[in-house]
Order: C-alpha cells, then sequence, then structure tokens
C-alpha cells in the first residue's frame, strides 16, 4: 500500500482554476518538511503537466502517491493524444492554441521541462489518451521513515 | 512605496521579503529559471502568473504596461499571501526603477 495517496479531477480548458492540483501537492509535500528546492523540483513538474491536461486533452486525472521513498504521479487523460511524441518533446515545438498562449503558455516548453526535472519520466499516447508518469527519488533525510 | 506602482492585494503582503527579479511573460521559463524570493515581472494578467508565482515561491507580482489585474487574480494572490502590484511601465523601465531602490 502507498503510504500516501490522492487523485485530482482536472477539467479541459478550466485554465482559471489551473494550478490548484499542484498547490494542494505542494502543500502535502511541505508537510513533509522536505528540502525546498526538492519541493520546487515536483511542482514544476505537476504544475507542467496539469496545465498541458487543461490545455490540450478532453480532461482527465492526477494519482499522486508515494511508495518507497518515491514520488510518483501520474497523469492520465481521455484524448486526443499526441500525434508525434518525437516532436512533442522538442524544446519550442507547441501545438496550444491562442488562448493558451495568451495566458503564457503553449511556448513548447513543459515537457522538456518535466524531463529536465524529474528522475524518470515515461510518456505514453495513443488516440485514446496520454499517460505521463514522473517519478522523483526522495532525498535522504529524517522524512524518509 | 514608488509611485509608478499600485498595490492590489493588501497592506500586510507589503511586510514580504524579496530577493533579485524575473522578468519574463512565459510560464514555463519562469518555472524553470525563476528563483525563491523574486520579484516576478510580467504582462500576463492573468490568475495563472499567481499560480506560477506559487509553486516556486514568488512573493512579489508585478503587472506591467498598463495591464489590470483581474479580480480573481486579486483574490487568489491574497489567500497566497502574494504582494499584487501593477505598473504603466514597461518590464524593462520598473526593472530598472526597482534596481535603483536596491533590488
Amino acid at each position: 500500500m502507498p503510504k500516501y495517496y490522492n487523485r485530482y479531477n482536472i477539467i479541459s480548458g478550466d485554465l482559471s482554476n489551473a494550478g490548484y492540483a499542484s498547490s494542494d501537492i505542494k502543500k502535502y509535500l511541505k508537510t513533509l518538511l522536505l528540502p525546498k528546492h526538492f519541493i520546487k523540483l515536483v511542482c514544476v513538474a505537476s504544475y507542467e503537466a496539469e496545465i498541458n491536461i487543461v490545455i490540450h486533452s478532453f480532461g482527465g486525472h492526477i494519482d499522486f502517491y508515494i511508495e518507497k521513498n518515491t514520488i510518483v504521479m501520474i497523469f492520465s487523460d481521455s484524448g486526443p493524444g499526441i500525434t508525434n511524441l518525437y516532436e512533442a518533446m522538442k524544446e519550442g515545438f507547441s501545438t496550444a492554441h491562442n488562448n493558451a498562449r495568451d495566458h503564457g503558455f503553449g511556448a513548447g516548453l513543459g515537457l522538456s521541462n518535466i524531463k529536465h526535472v524529474s528522475d524518470e519520466m515515461v510518456l505514453n499516447s495513443s488516440c485514446e489518451g496520454t499517460i505521463l508518469t514522473v517519478k522523483f527519488n526522495m532525498p535522504k533525510g529524517e522524512w524518509i521513515k | 512605496m514608488n509611485s509608478n506602482l499600485i498595490l492590489h492585494t493588501n497592506k500586510l503582503t507589503l511586510d514580504n521579503i524579496v530577493n533579485g527579479m524575473y522578468i519574463c511573460d512565459l510560464h514555463s521559463s519562469v518555472l524553470k529559471n525563476a528563483k525563491e524570493d523574486n520579484v516576478f515581472i510580467t504582462i500576463m494578467n492573468n490568475i495563472n502568473s499567481i499560480a506560477v508565482a506559487v509553486m516556486v515561491d514568488l512573493p512579489c507580482v508585478i503587472i506591467t504596461q498598463g495591464s489590470i489585474p483581474t479580480t480573481d487574480m486579486i483574490k487568489r494572490a491574497n489567500e497566497e499571501n502574494i504582494t499584487l502590484m501593477s505598473t504603466k511601465l514597461n518590464n524593462a523601465e520598473i526593472a530598472f526603477i526597482l534596481k535603483d531602490m536596491g533590488l
């Protein structure tokens, strides 16, 4: 059994509420007294991936849990999927619509940011949906029990 | 407070301690590059600018070039104890003023 598990529903197109799940994850990580720089890395990945679901998908959810000193976040949505994963991973490549760009998103940096900050990232996509798994190894310290 | 700046959040947020600044209108760049306690200077007057500030611990957001912060943005900033200000100046002009103020 994971030490902690939470699921967040993410609504498509709801930019004004985007970030609340990541904010909640941050609040939980703070209660664990993890180092600030580590929390920041997890939050960057979480926020980028949350925004991706809002902007690009028909909606989905985040599963967040901690298991064996690893933080696992699984971002899954119900489509339409990423046409070209190789292109999507390139910095600067974006398919975001103008509304997202007007809000400061769609620079094509999200997925590469996630790859940069995480310890492990797995991206699977089909027309039925995309599943992004991101893992962080918790730094050694007294918060590991 | 400098006459170029308008405060939108409650006065208690003026007690926030800041160190350095980061100027950007692309949220992914802010997430990647801004440092804790930076003043975040941007033209983006939407709630997502506050959400980004919350993620990377930026205690102050300045909206530039006469953009007016939305009401939900002000509400969220107050909730998160983030100083939200606006200015008619552009990103660079306000940055020079903050530098002169010692930031």
